[in-house]
């Protein structure tokens, strides 16, 4: 079977995490879900495939000369506001404090904490992800390595990409390897809280979080206006309106048209004329 | 000039296939030419020139040589007519719903066809209603478009990768129409 690049997108609550869940099932199928990093806290609703700058960056920033550049070209100062989950760009940091932390890598003062508190507080994505986007003034990094990594192991890489211009990246870089789904499913406002009310989304009075369902709802419009916008990205749709067992035989039929062969041939049934 | 595709949508009754086709006339021959059918079913209010009747006979012109059942009723295409509007480089839209119509379809033109699916959360007692409105008299007809909603569905899922693209119709009109219209202007420009 031929390792291909699954590119999953779709709104909040469409059933992405079950969908990634089930992958397991499918008979032959080796695959992986590659993480994405992303620069803010973790949250309890996080799937499998999102991991915090600060739990990777000791790993990732292996050479000193890499936390050298960042310093000098990105250090600033952010003011993070943990209540409303907004981060206000304060203004460049002055020199001396720069320098003061050059001065650190230099020595080899700089511990890990450090490493990975710079990354986080600045927003900024590790340069080893070469694909980096924003949504909502978070950003998040894909890598081209690990991609690359899974597919030397002939093992598919299934990535969830909410944001077009990354998706048309990773179309550009790894052309007809690549598969873009996109996942649908018609969820209703009282199903947002319900999911947010199994996730932990509660607030401070321990009630559903209100301005989360209504992020959701919005971020299920704006991306399904990126679907119309964008229809032709799309190789295929699965329609998750039914049942569990129906997405896993959506998923399970493109997975195995893609493996059958580099070239992609079907076949039409007679029993199901209408 | 851009290859002349001929996009072949499937859904199922109450999907919005009205909506599509009213706006596939508003965009005008210059953009797309709706591909006619004849029918031997009797008019329907929402019916607009490409479907032509011909009840209360029951049987084709000839030159009509790609025929199907639905629904109880016969249909037939005109496979020259398609042709001619192959010829004039000319993007052309047919709603069939009929495996052995897609297939025959396939078998004619090739990799010209773009199969699409046409989706939407269908409510059958608003189809009951729609379908008495627009002067569906047969009761049987009617029940027949309910039963066959989740036919269809189940036609899709069990050929999702034989589909080139889906329509959501999940919201407002006009995002269904931007969606075919996104299409058009992609293979216009492919």
């Amino acid at each position: 079977m031929a390792a291909r690049i699954y590119l999953i997108m779709g709104s909040p609550g469409s059933g992405k995490s079950t969908l990634l869940k089930c992958l397991a099932n499918i008979h032959n199928f080796k695959n992986r879900v590659l993480t994405k990093i992303a620069t803010r806290r973790v949250r309890k609703d996080d799937g499998v495939e999102m991991k915090p700058v600060d739990s990777e960056s000791s790993v990732r920033v292996s050479k000193t000369s890499d936390l050298v550049r960042f310093v000098q070209n990105h250090l600033v100062y952010y003011k993070y506001d943990t209540t409303n989950e907004i981060l206000t760009l304060k203004g460049p940091m002055p020199f001396e404090e720069k320098q003061e932390i050059l001065n650190c890598i230099a020595d080899n003062k700089c511990d890990k904490l450090a490493v990975e508190t710079l990354y986080q507080d600045a927003n900024v994505i590790p340069p080893i992800y070469d694909f980096v986007y924003e949504q909502y003034t978070r950003r998040y990094g894909l890598s081209t390595d690990d991609i690359l990594k899974s597919l030397k192991e002939n093992v598919s890489p299934v990535v969830i990409v909410n944001d077009i211009r990354t998706l048309q990246d990773i179309k550009g870089v790894f052309g007809l390897l690549t598969v873009c789904i996109f996942l649908y499913r018609n969820i209703e406002a009282r199903e947002i809280q319900e999911l947010q009310e199994k996730r932990g989304a509660i607030d401070a009075s321990g009630k559903v979080d209100e301005r989360q369902i209504k992020r959701r709802i919005e971020k299920s419009r704006v991306i399904f206006r990126k679907y119309i916008e964008n229809i032709h990205l799309f190789n295929h749709v699965i329609v998750n309106t039914t049942t569990k067992d129906d997405l896993l035989k959506q998923m399970k039929k493109i997975v195995s048209a893609y493996s059958k062969s580099d070239k992609v041939t079907f076949v039409m049934k007679e029993d199901l004329d209408v | 000039m851009s290859n002349p595709y001929i996009f072949l949508i499937v859904g199922a009754s109450g999907t919005g296939k009205g909506i599509l086709l009213r706006a596939l006339r508003d965009m005008g021959e210059r953009h797309v030419v709706i591909i006619p059918k004849q029918t031997t079913r009797k008019s329907k209010t929402t019916d607009g020139d490409e479907m032509m009747s011909i009840y209360p006979k029951k049987k084709f012109d000839p030159k009509f040589d790609i025929l199907y059942g639905n629904y109880l009723n016969k249909y037939a295409i005109c496979s020259s007519n398609i042709w001619e509007n192959i010829k004039k480089s000319k993007f052309q839209v047919l709603i069939v719903s009929n495996l052995k119509a897609i297939k025959k379809l396939y078998h004619h033109f090739g990799s010209l066809i773009k199969l699409i699916y046409l989706y939407s959360p269908v409510d059958k007692e608003q189809l009951e209603k729609h379908q008495k409105d627009i002067a569906t008299e047969d009761k049987k007809e009617i029940e027949v478009r309910k039963s066959k909603i989740e036919v269809v569905h189940d036609y899709y899922v069990d050929n999702i990768t034989v589909f080139d693209h889906v329509l959501l119709n999940i919201q407002e009109p006009e995002d269904l129409c931007d969606q075919i219209f996104r299409l058009f202007q992609y293979y216009r420009e492919k």
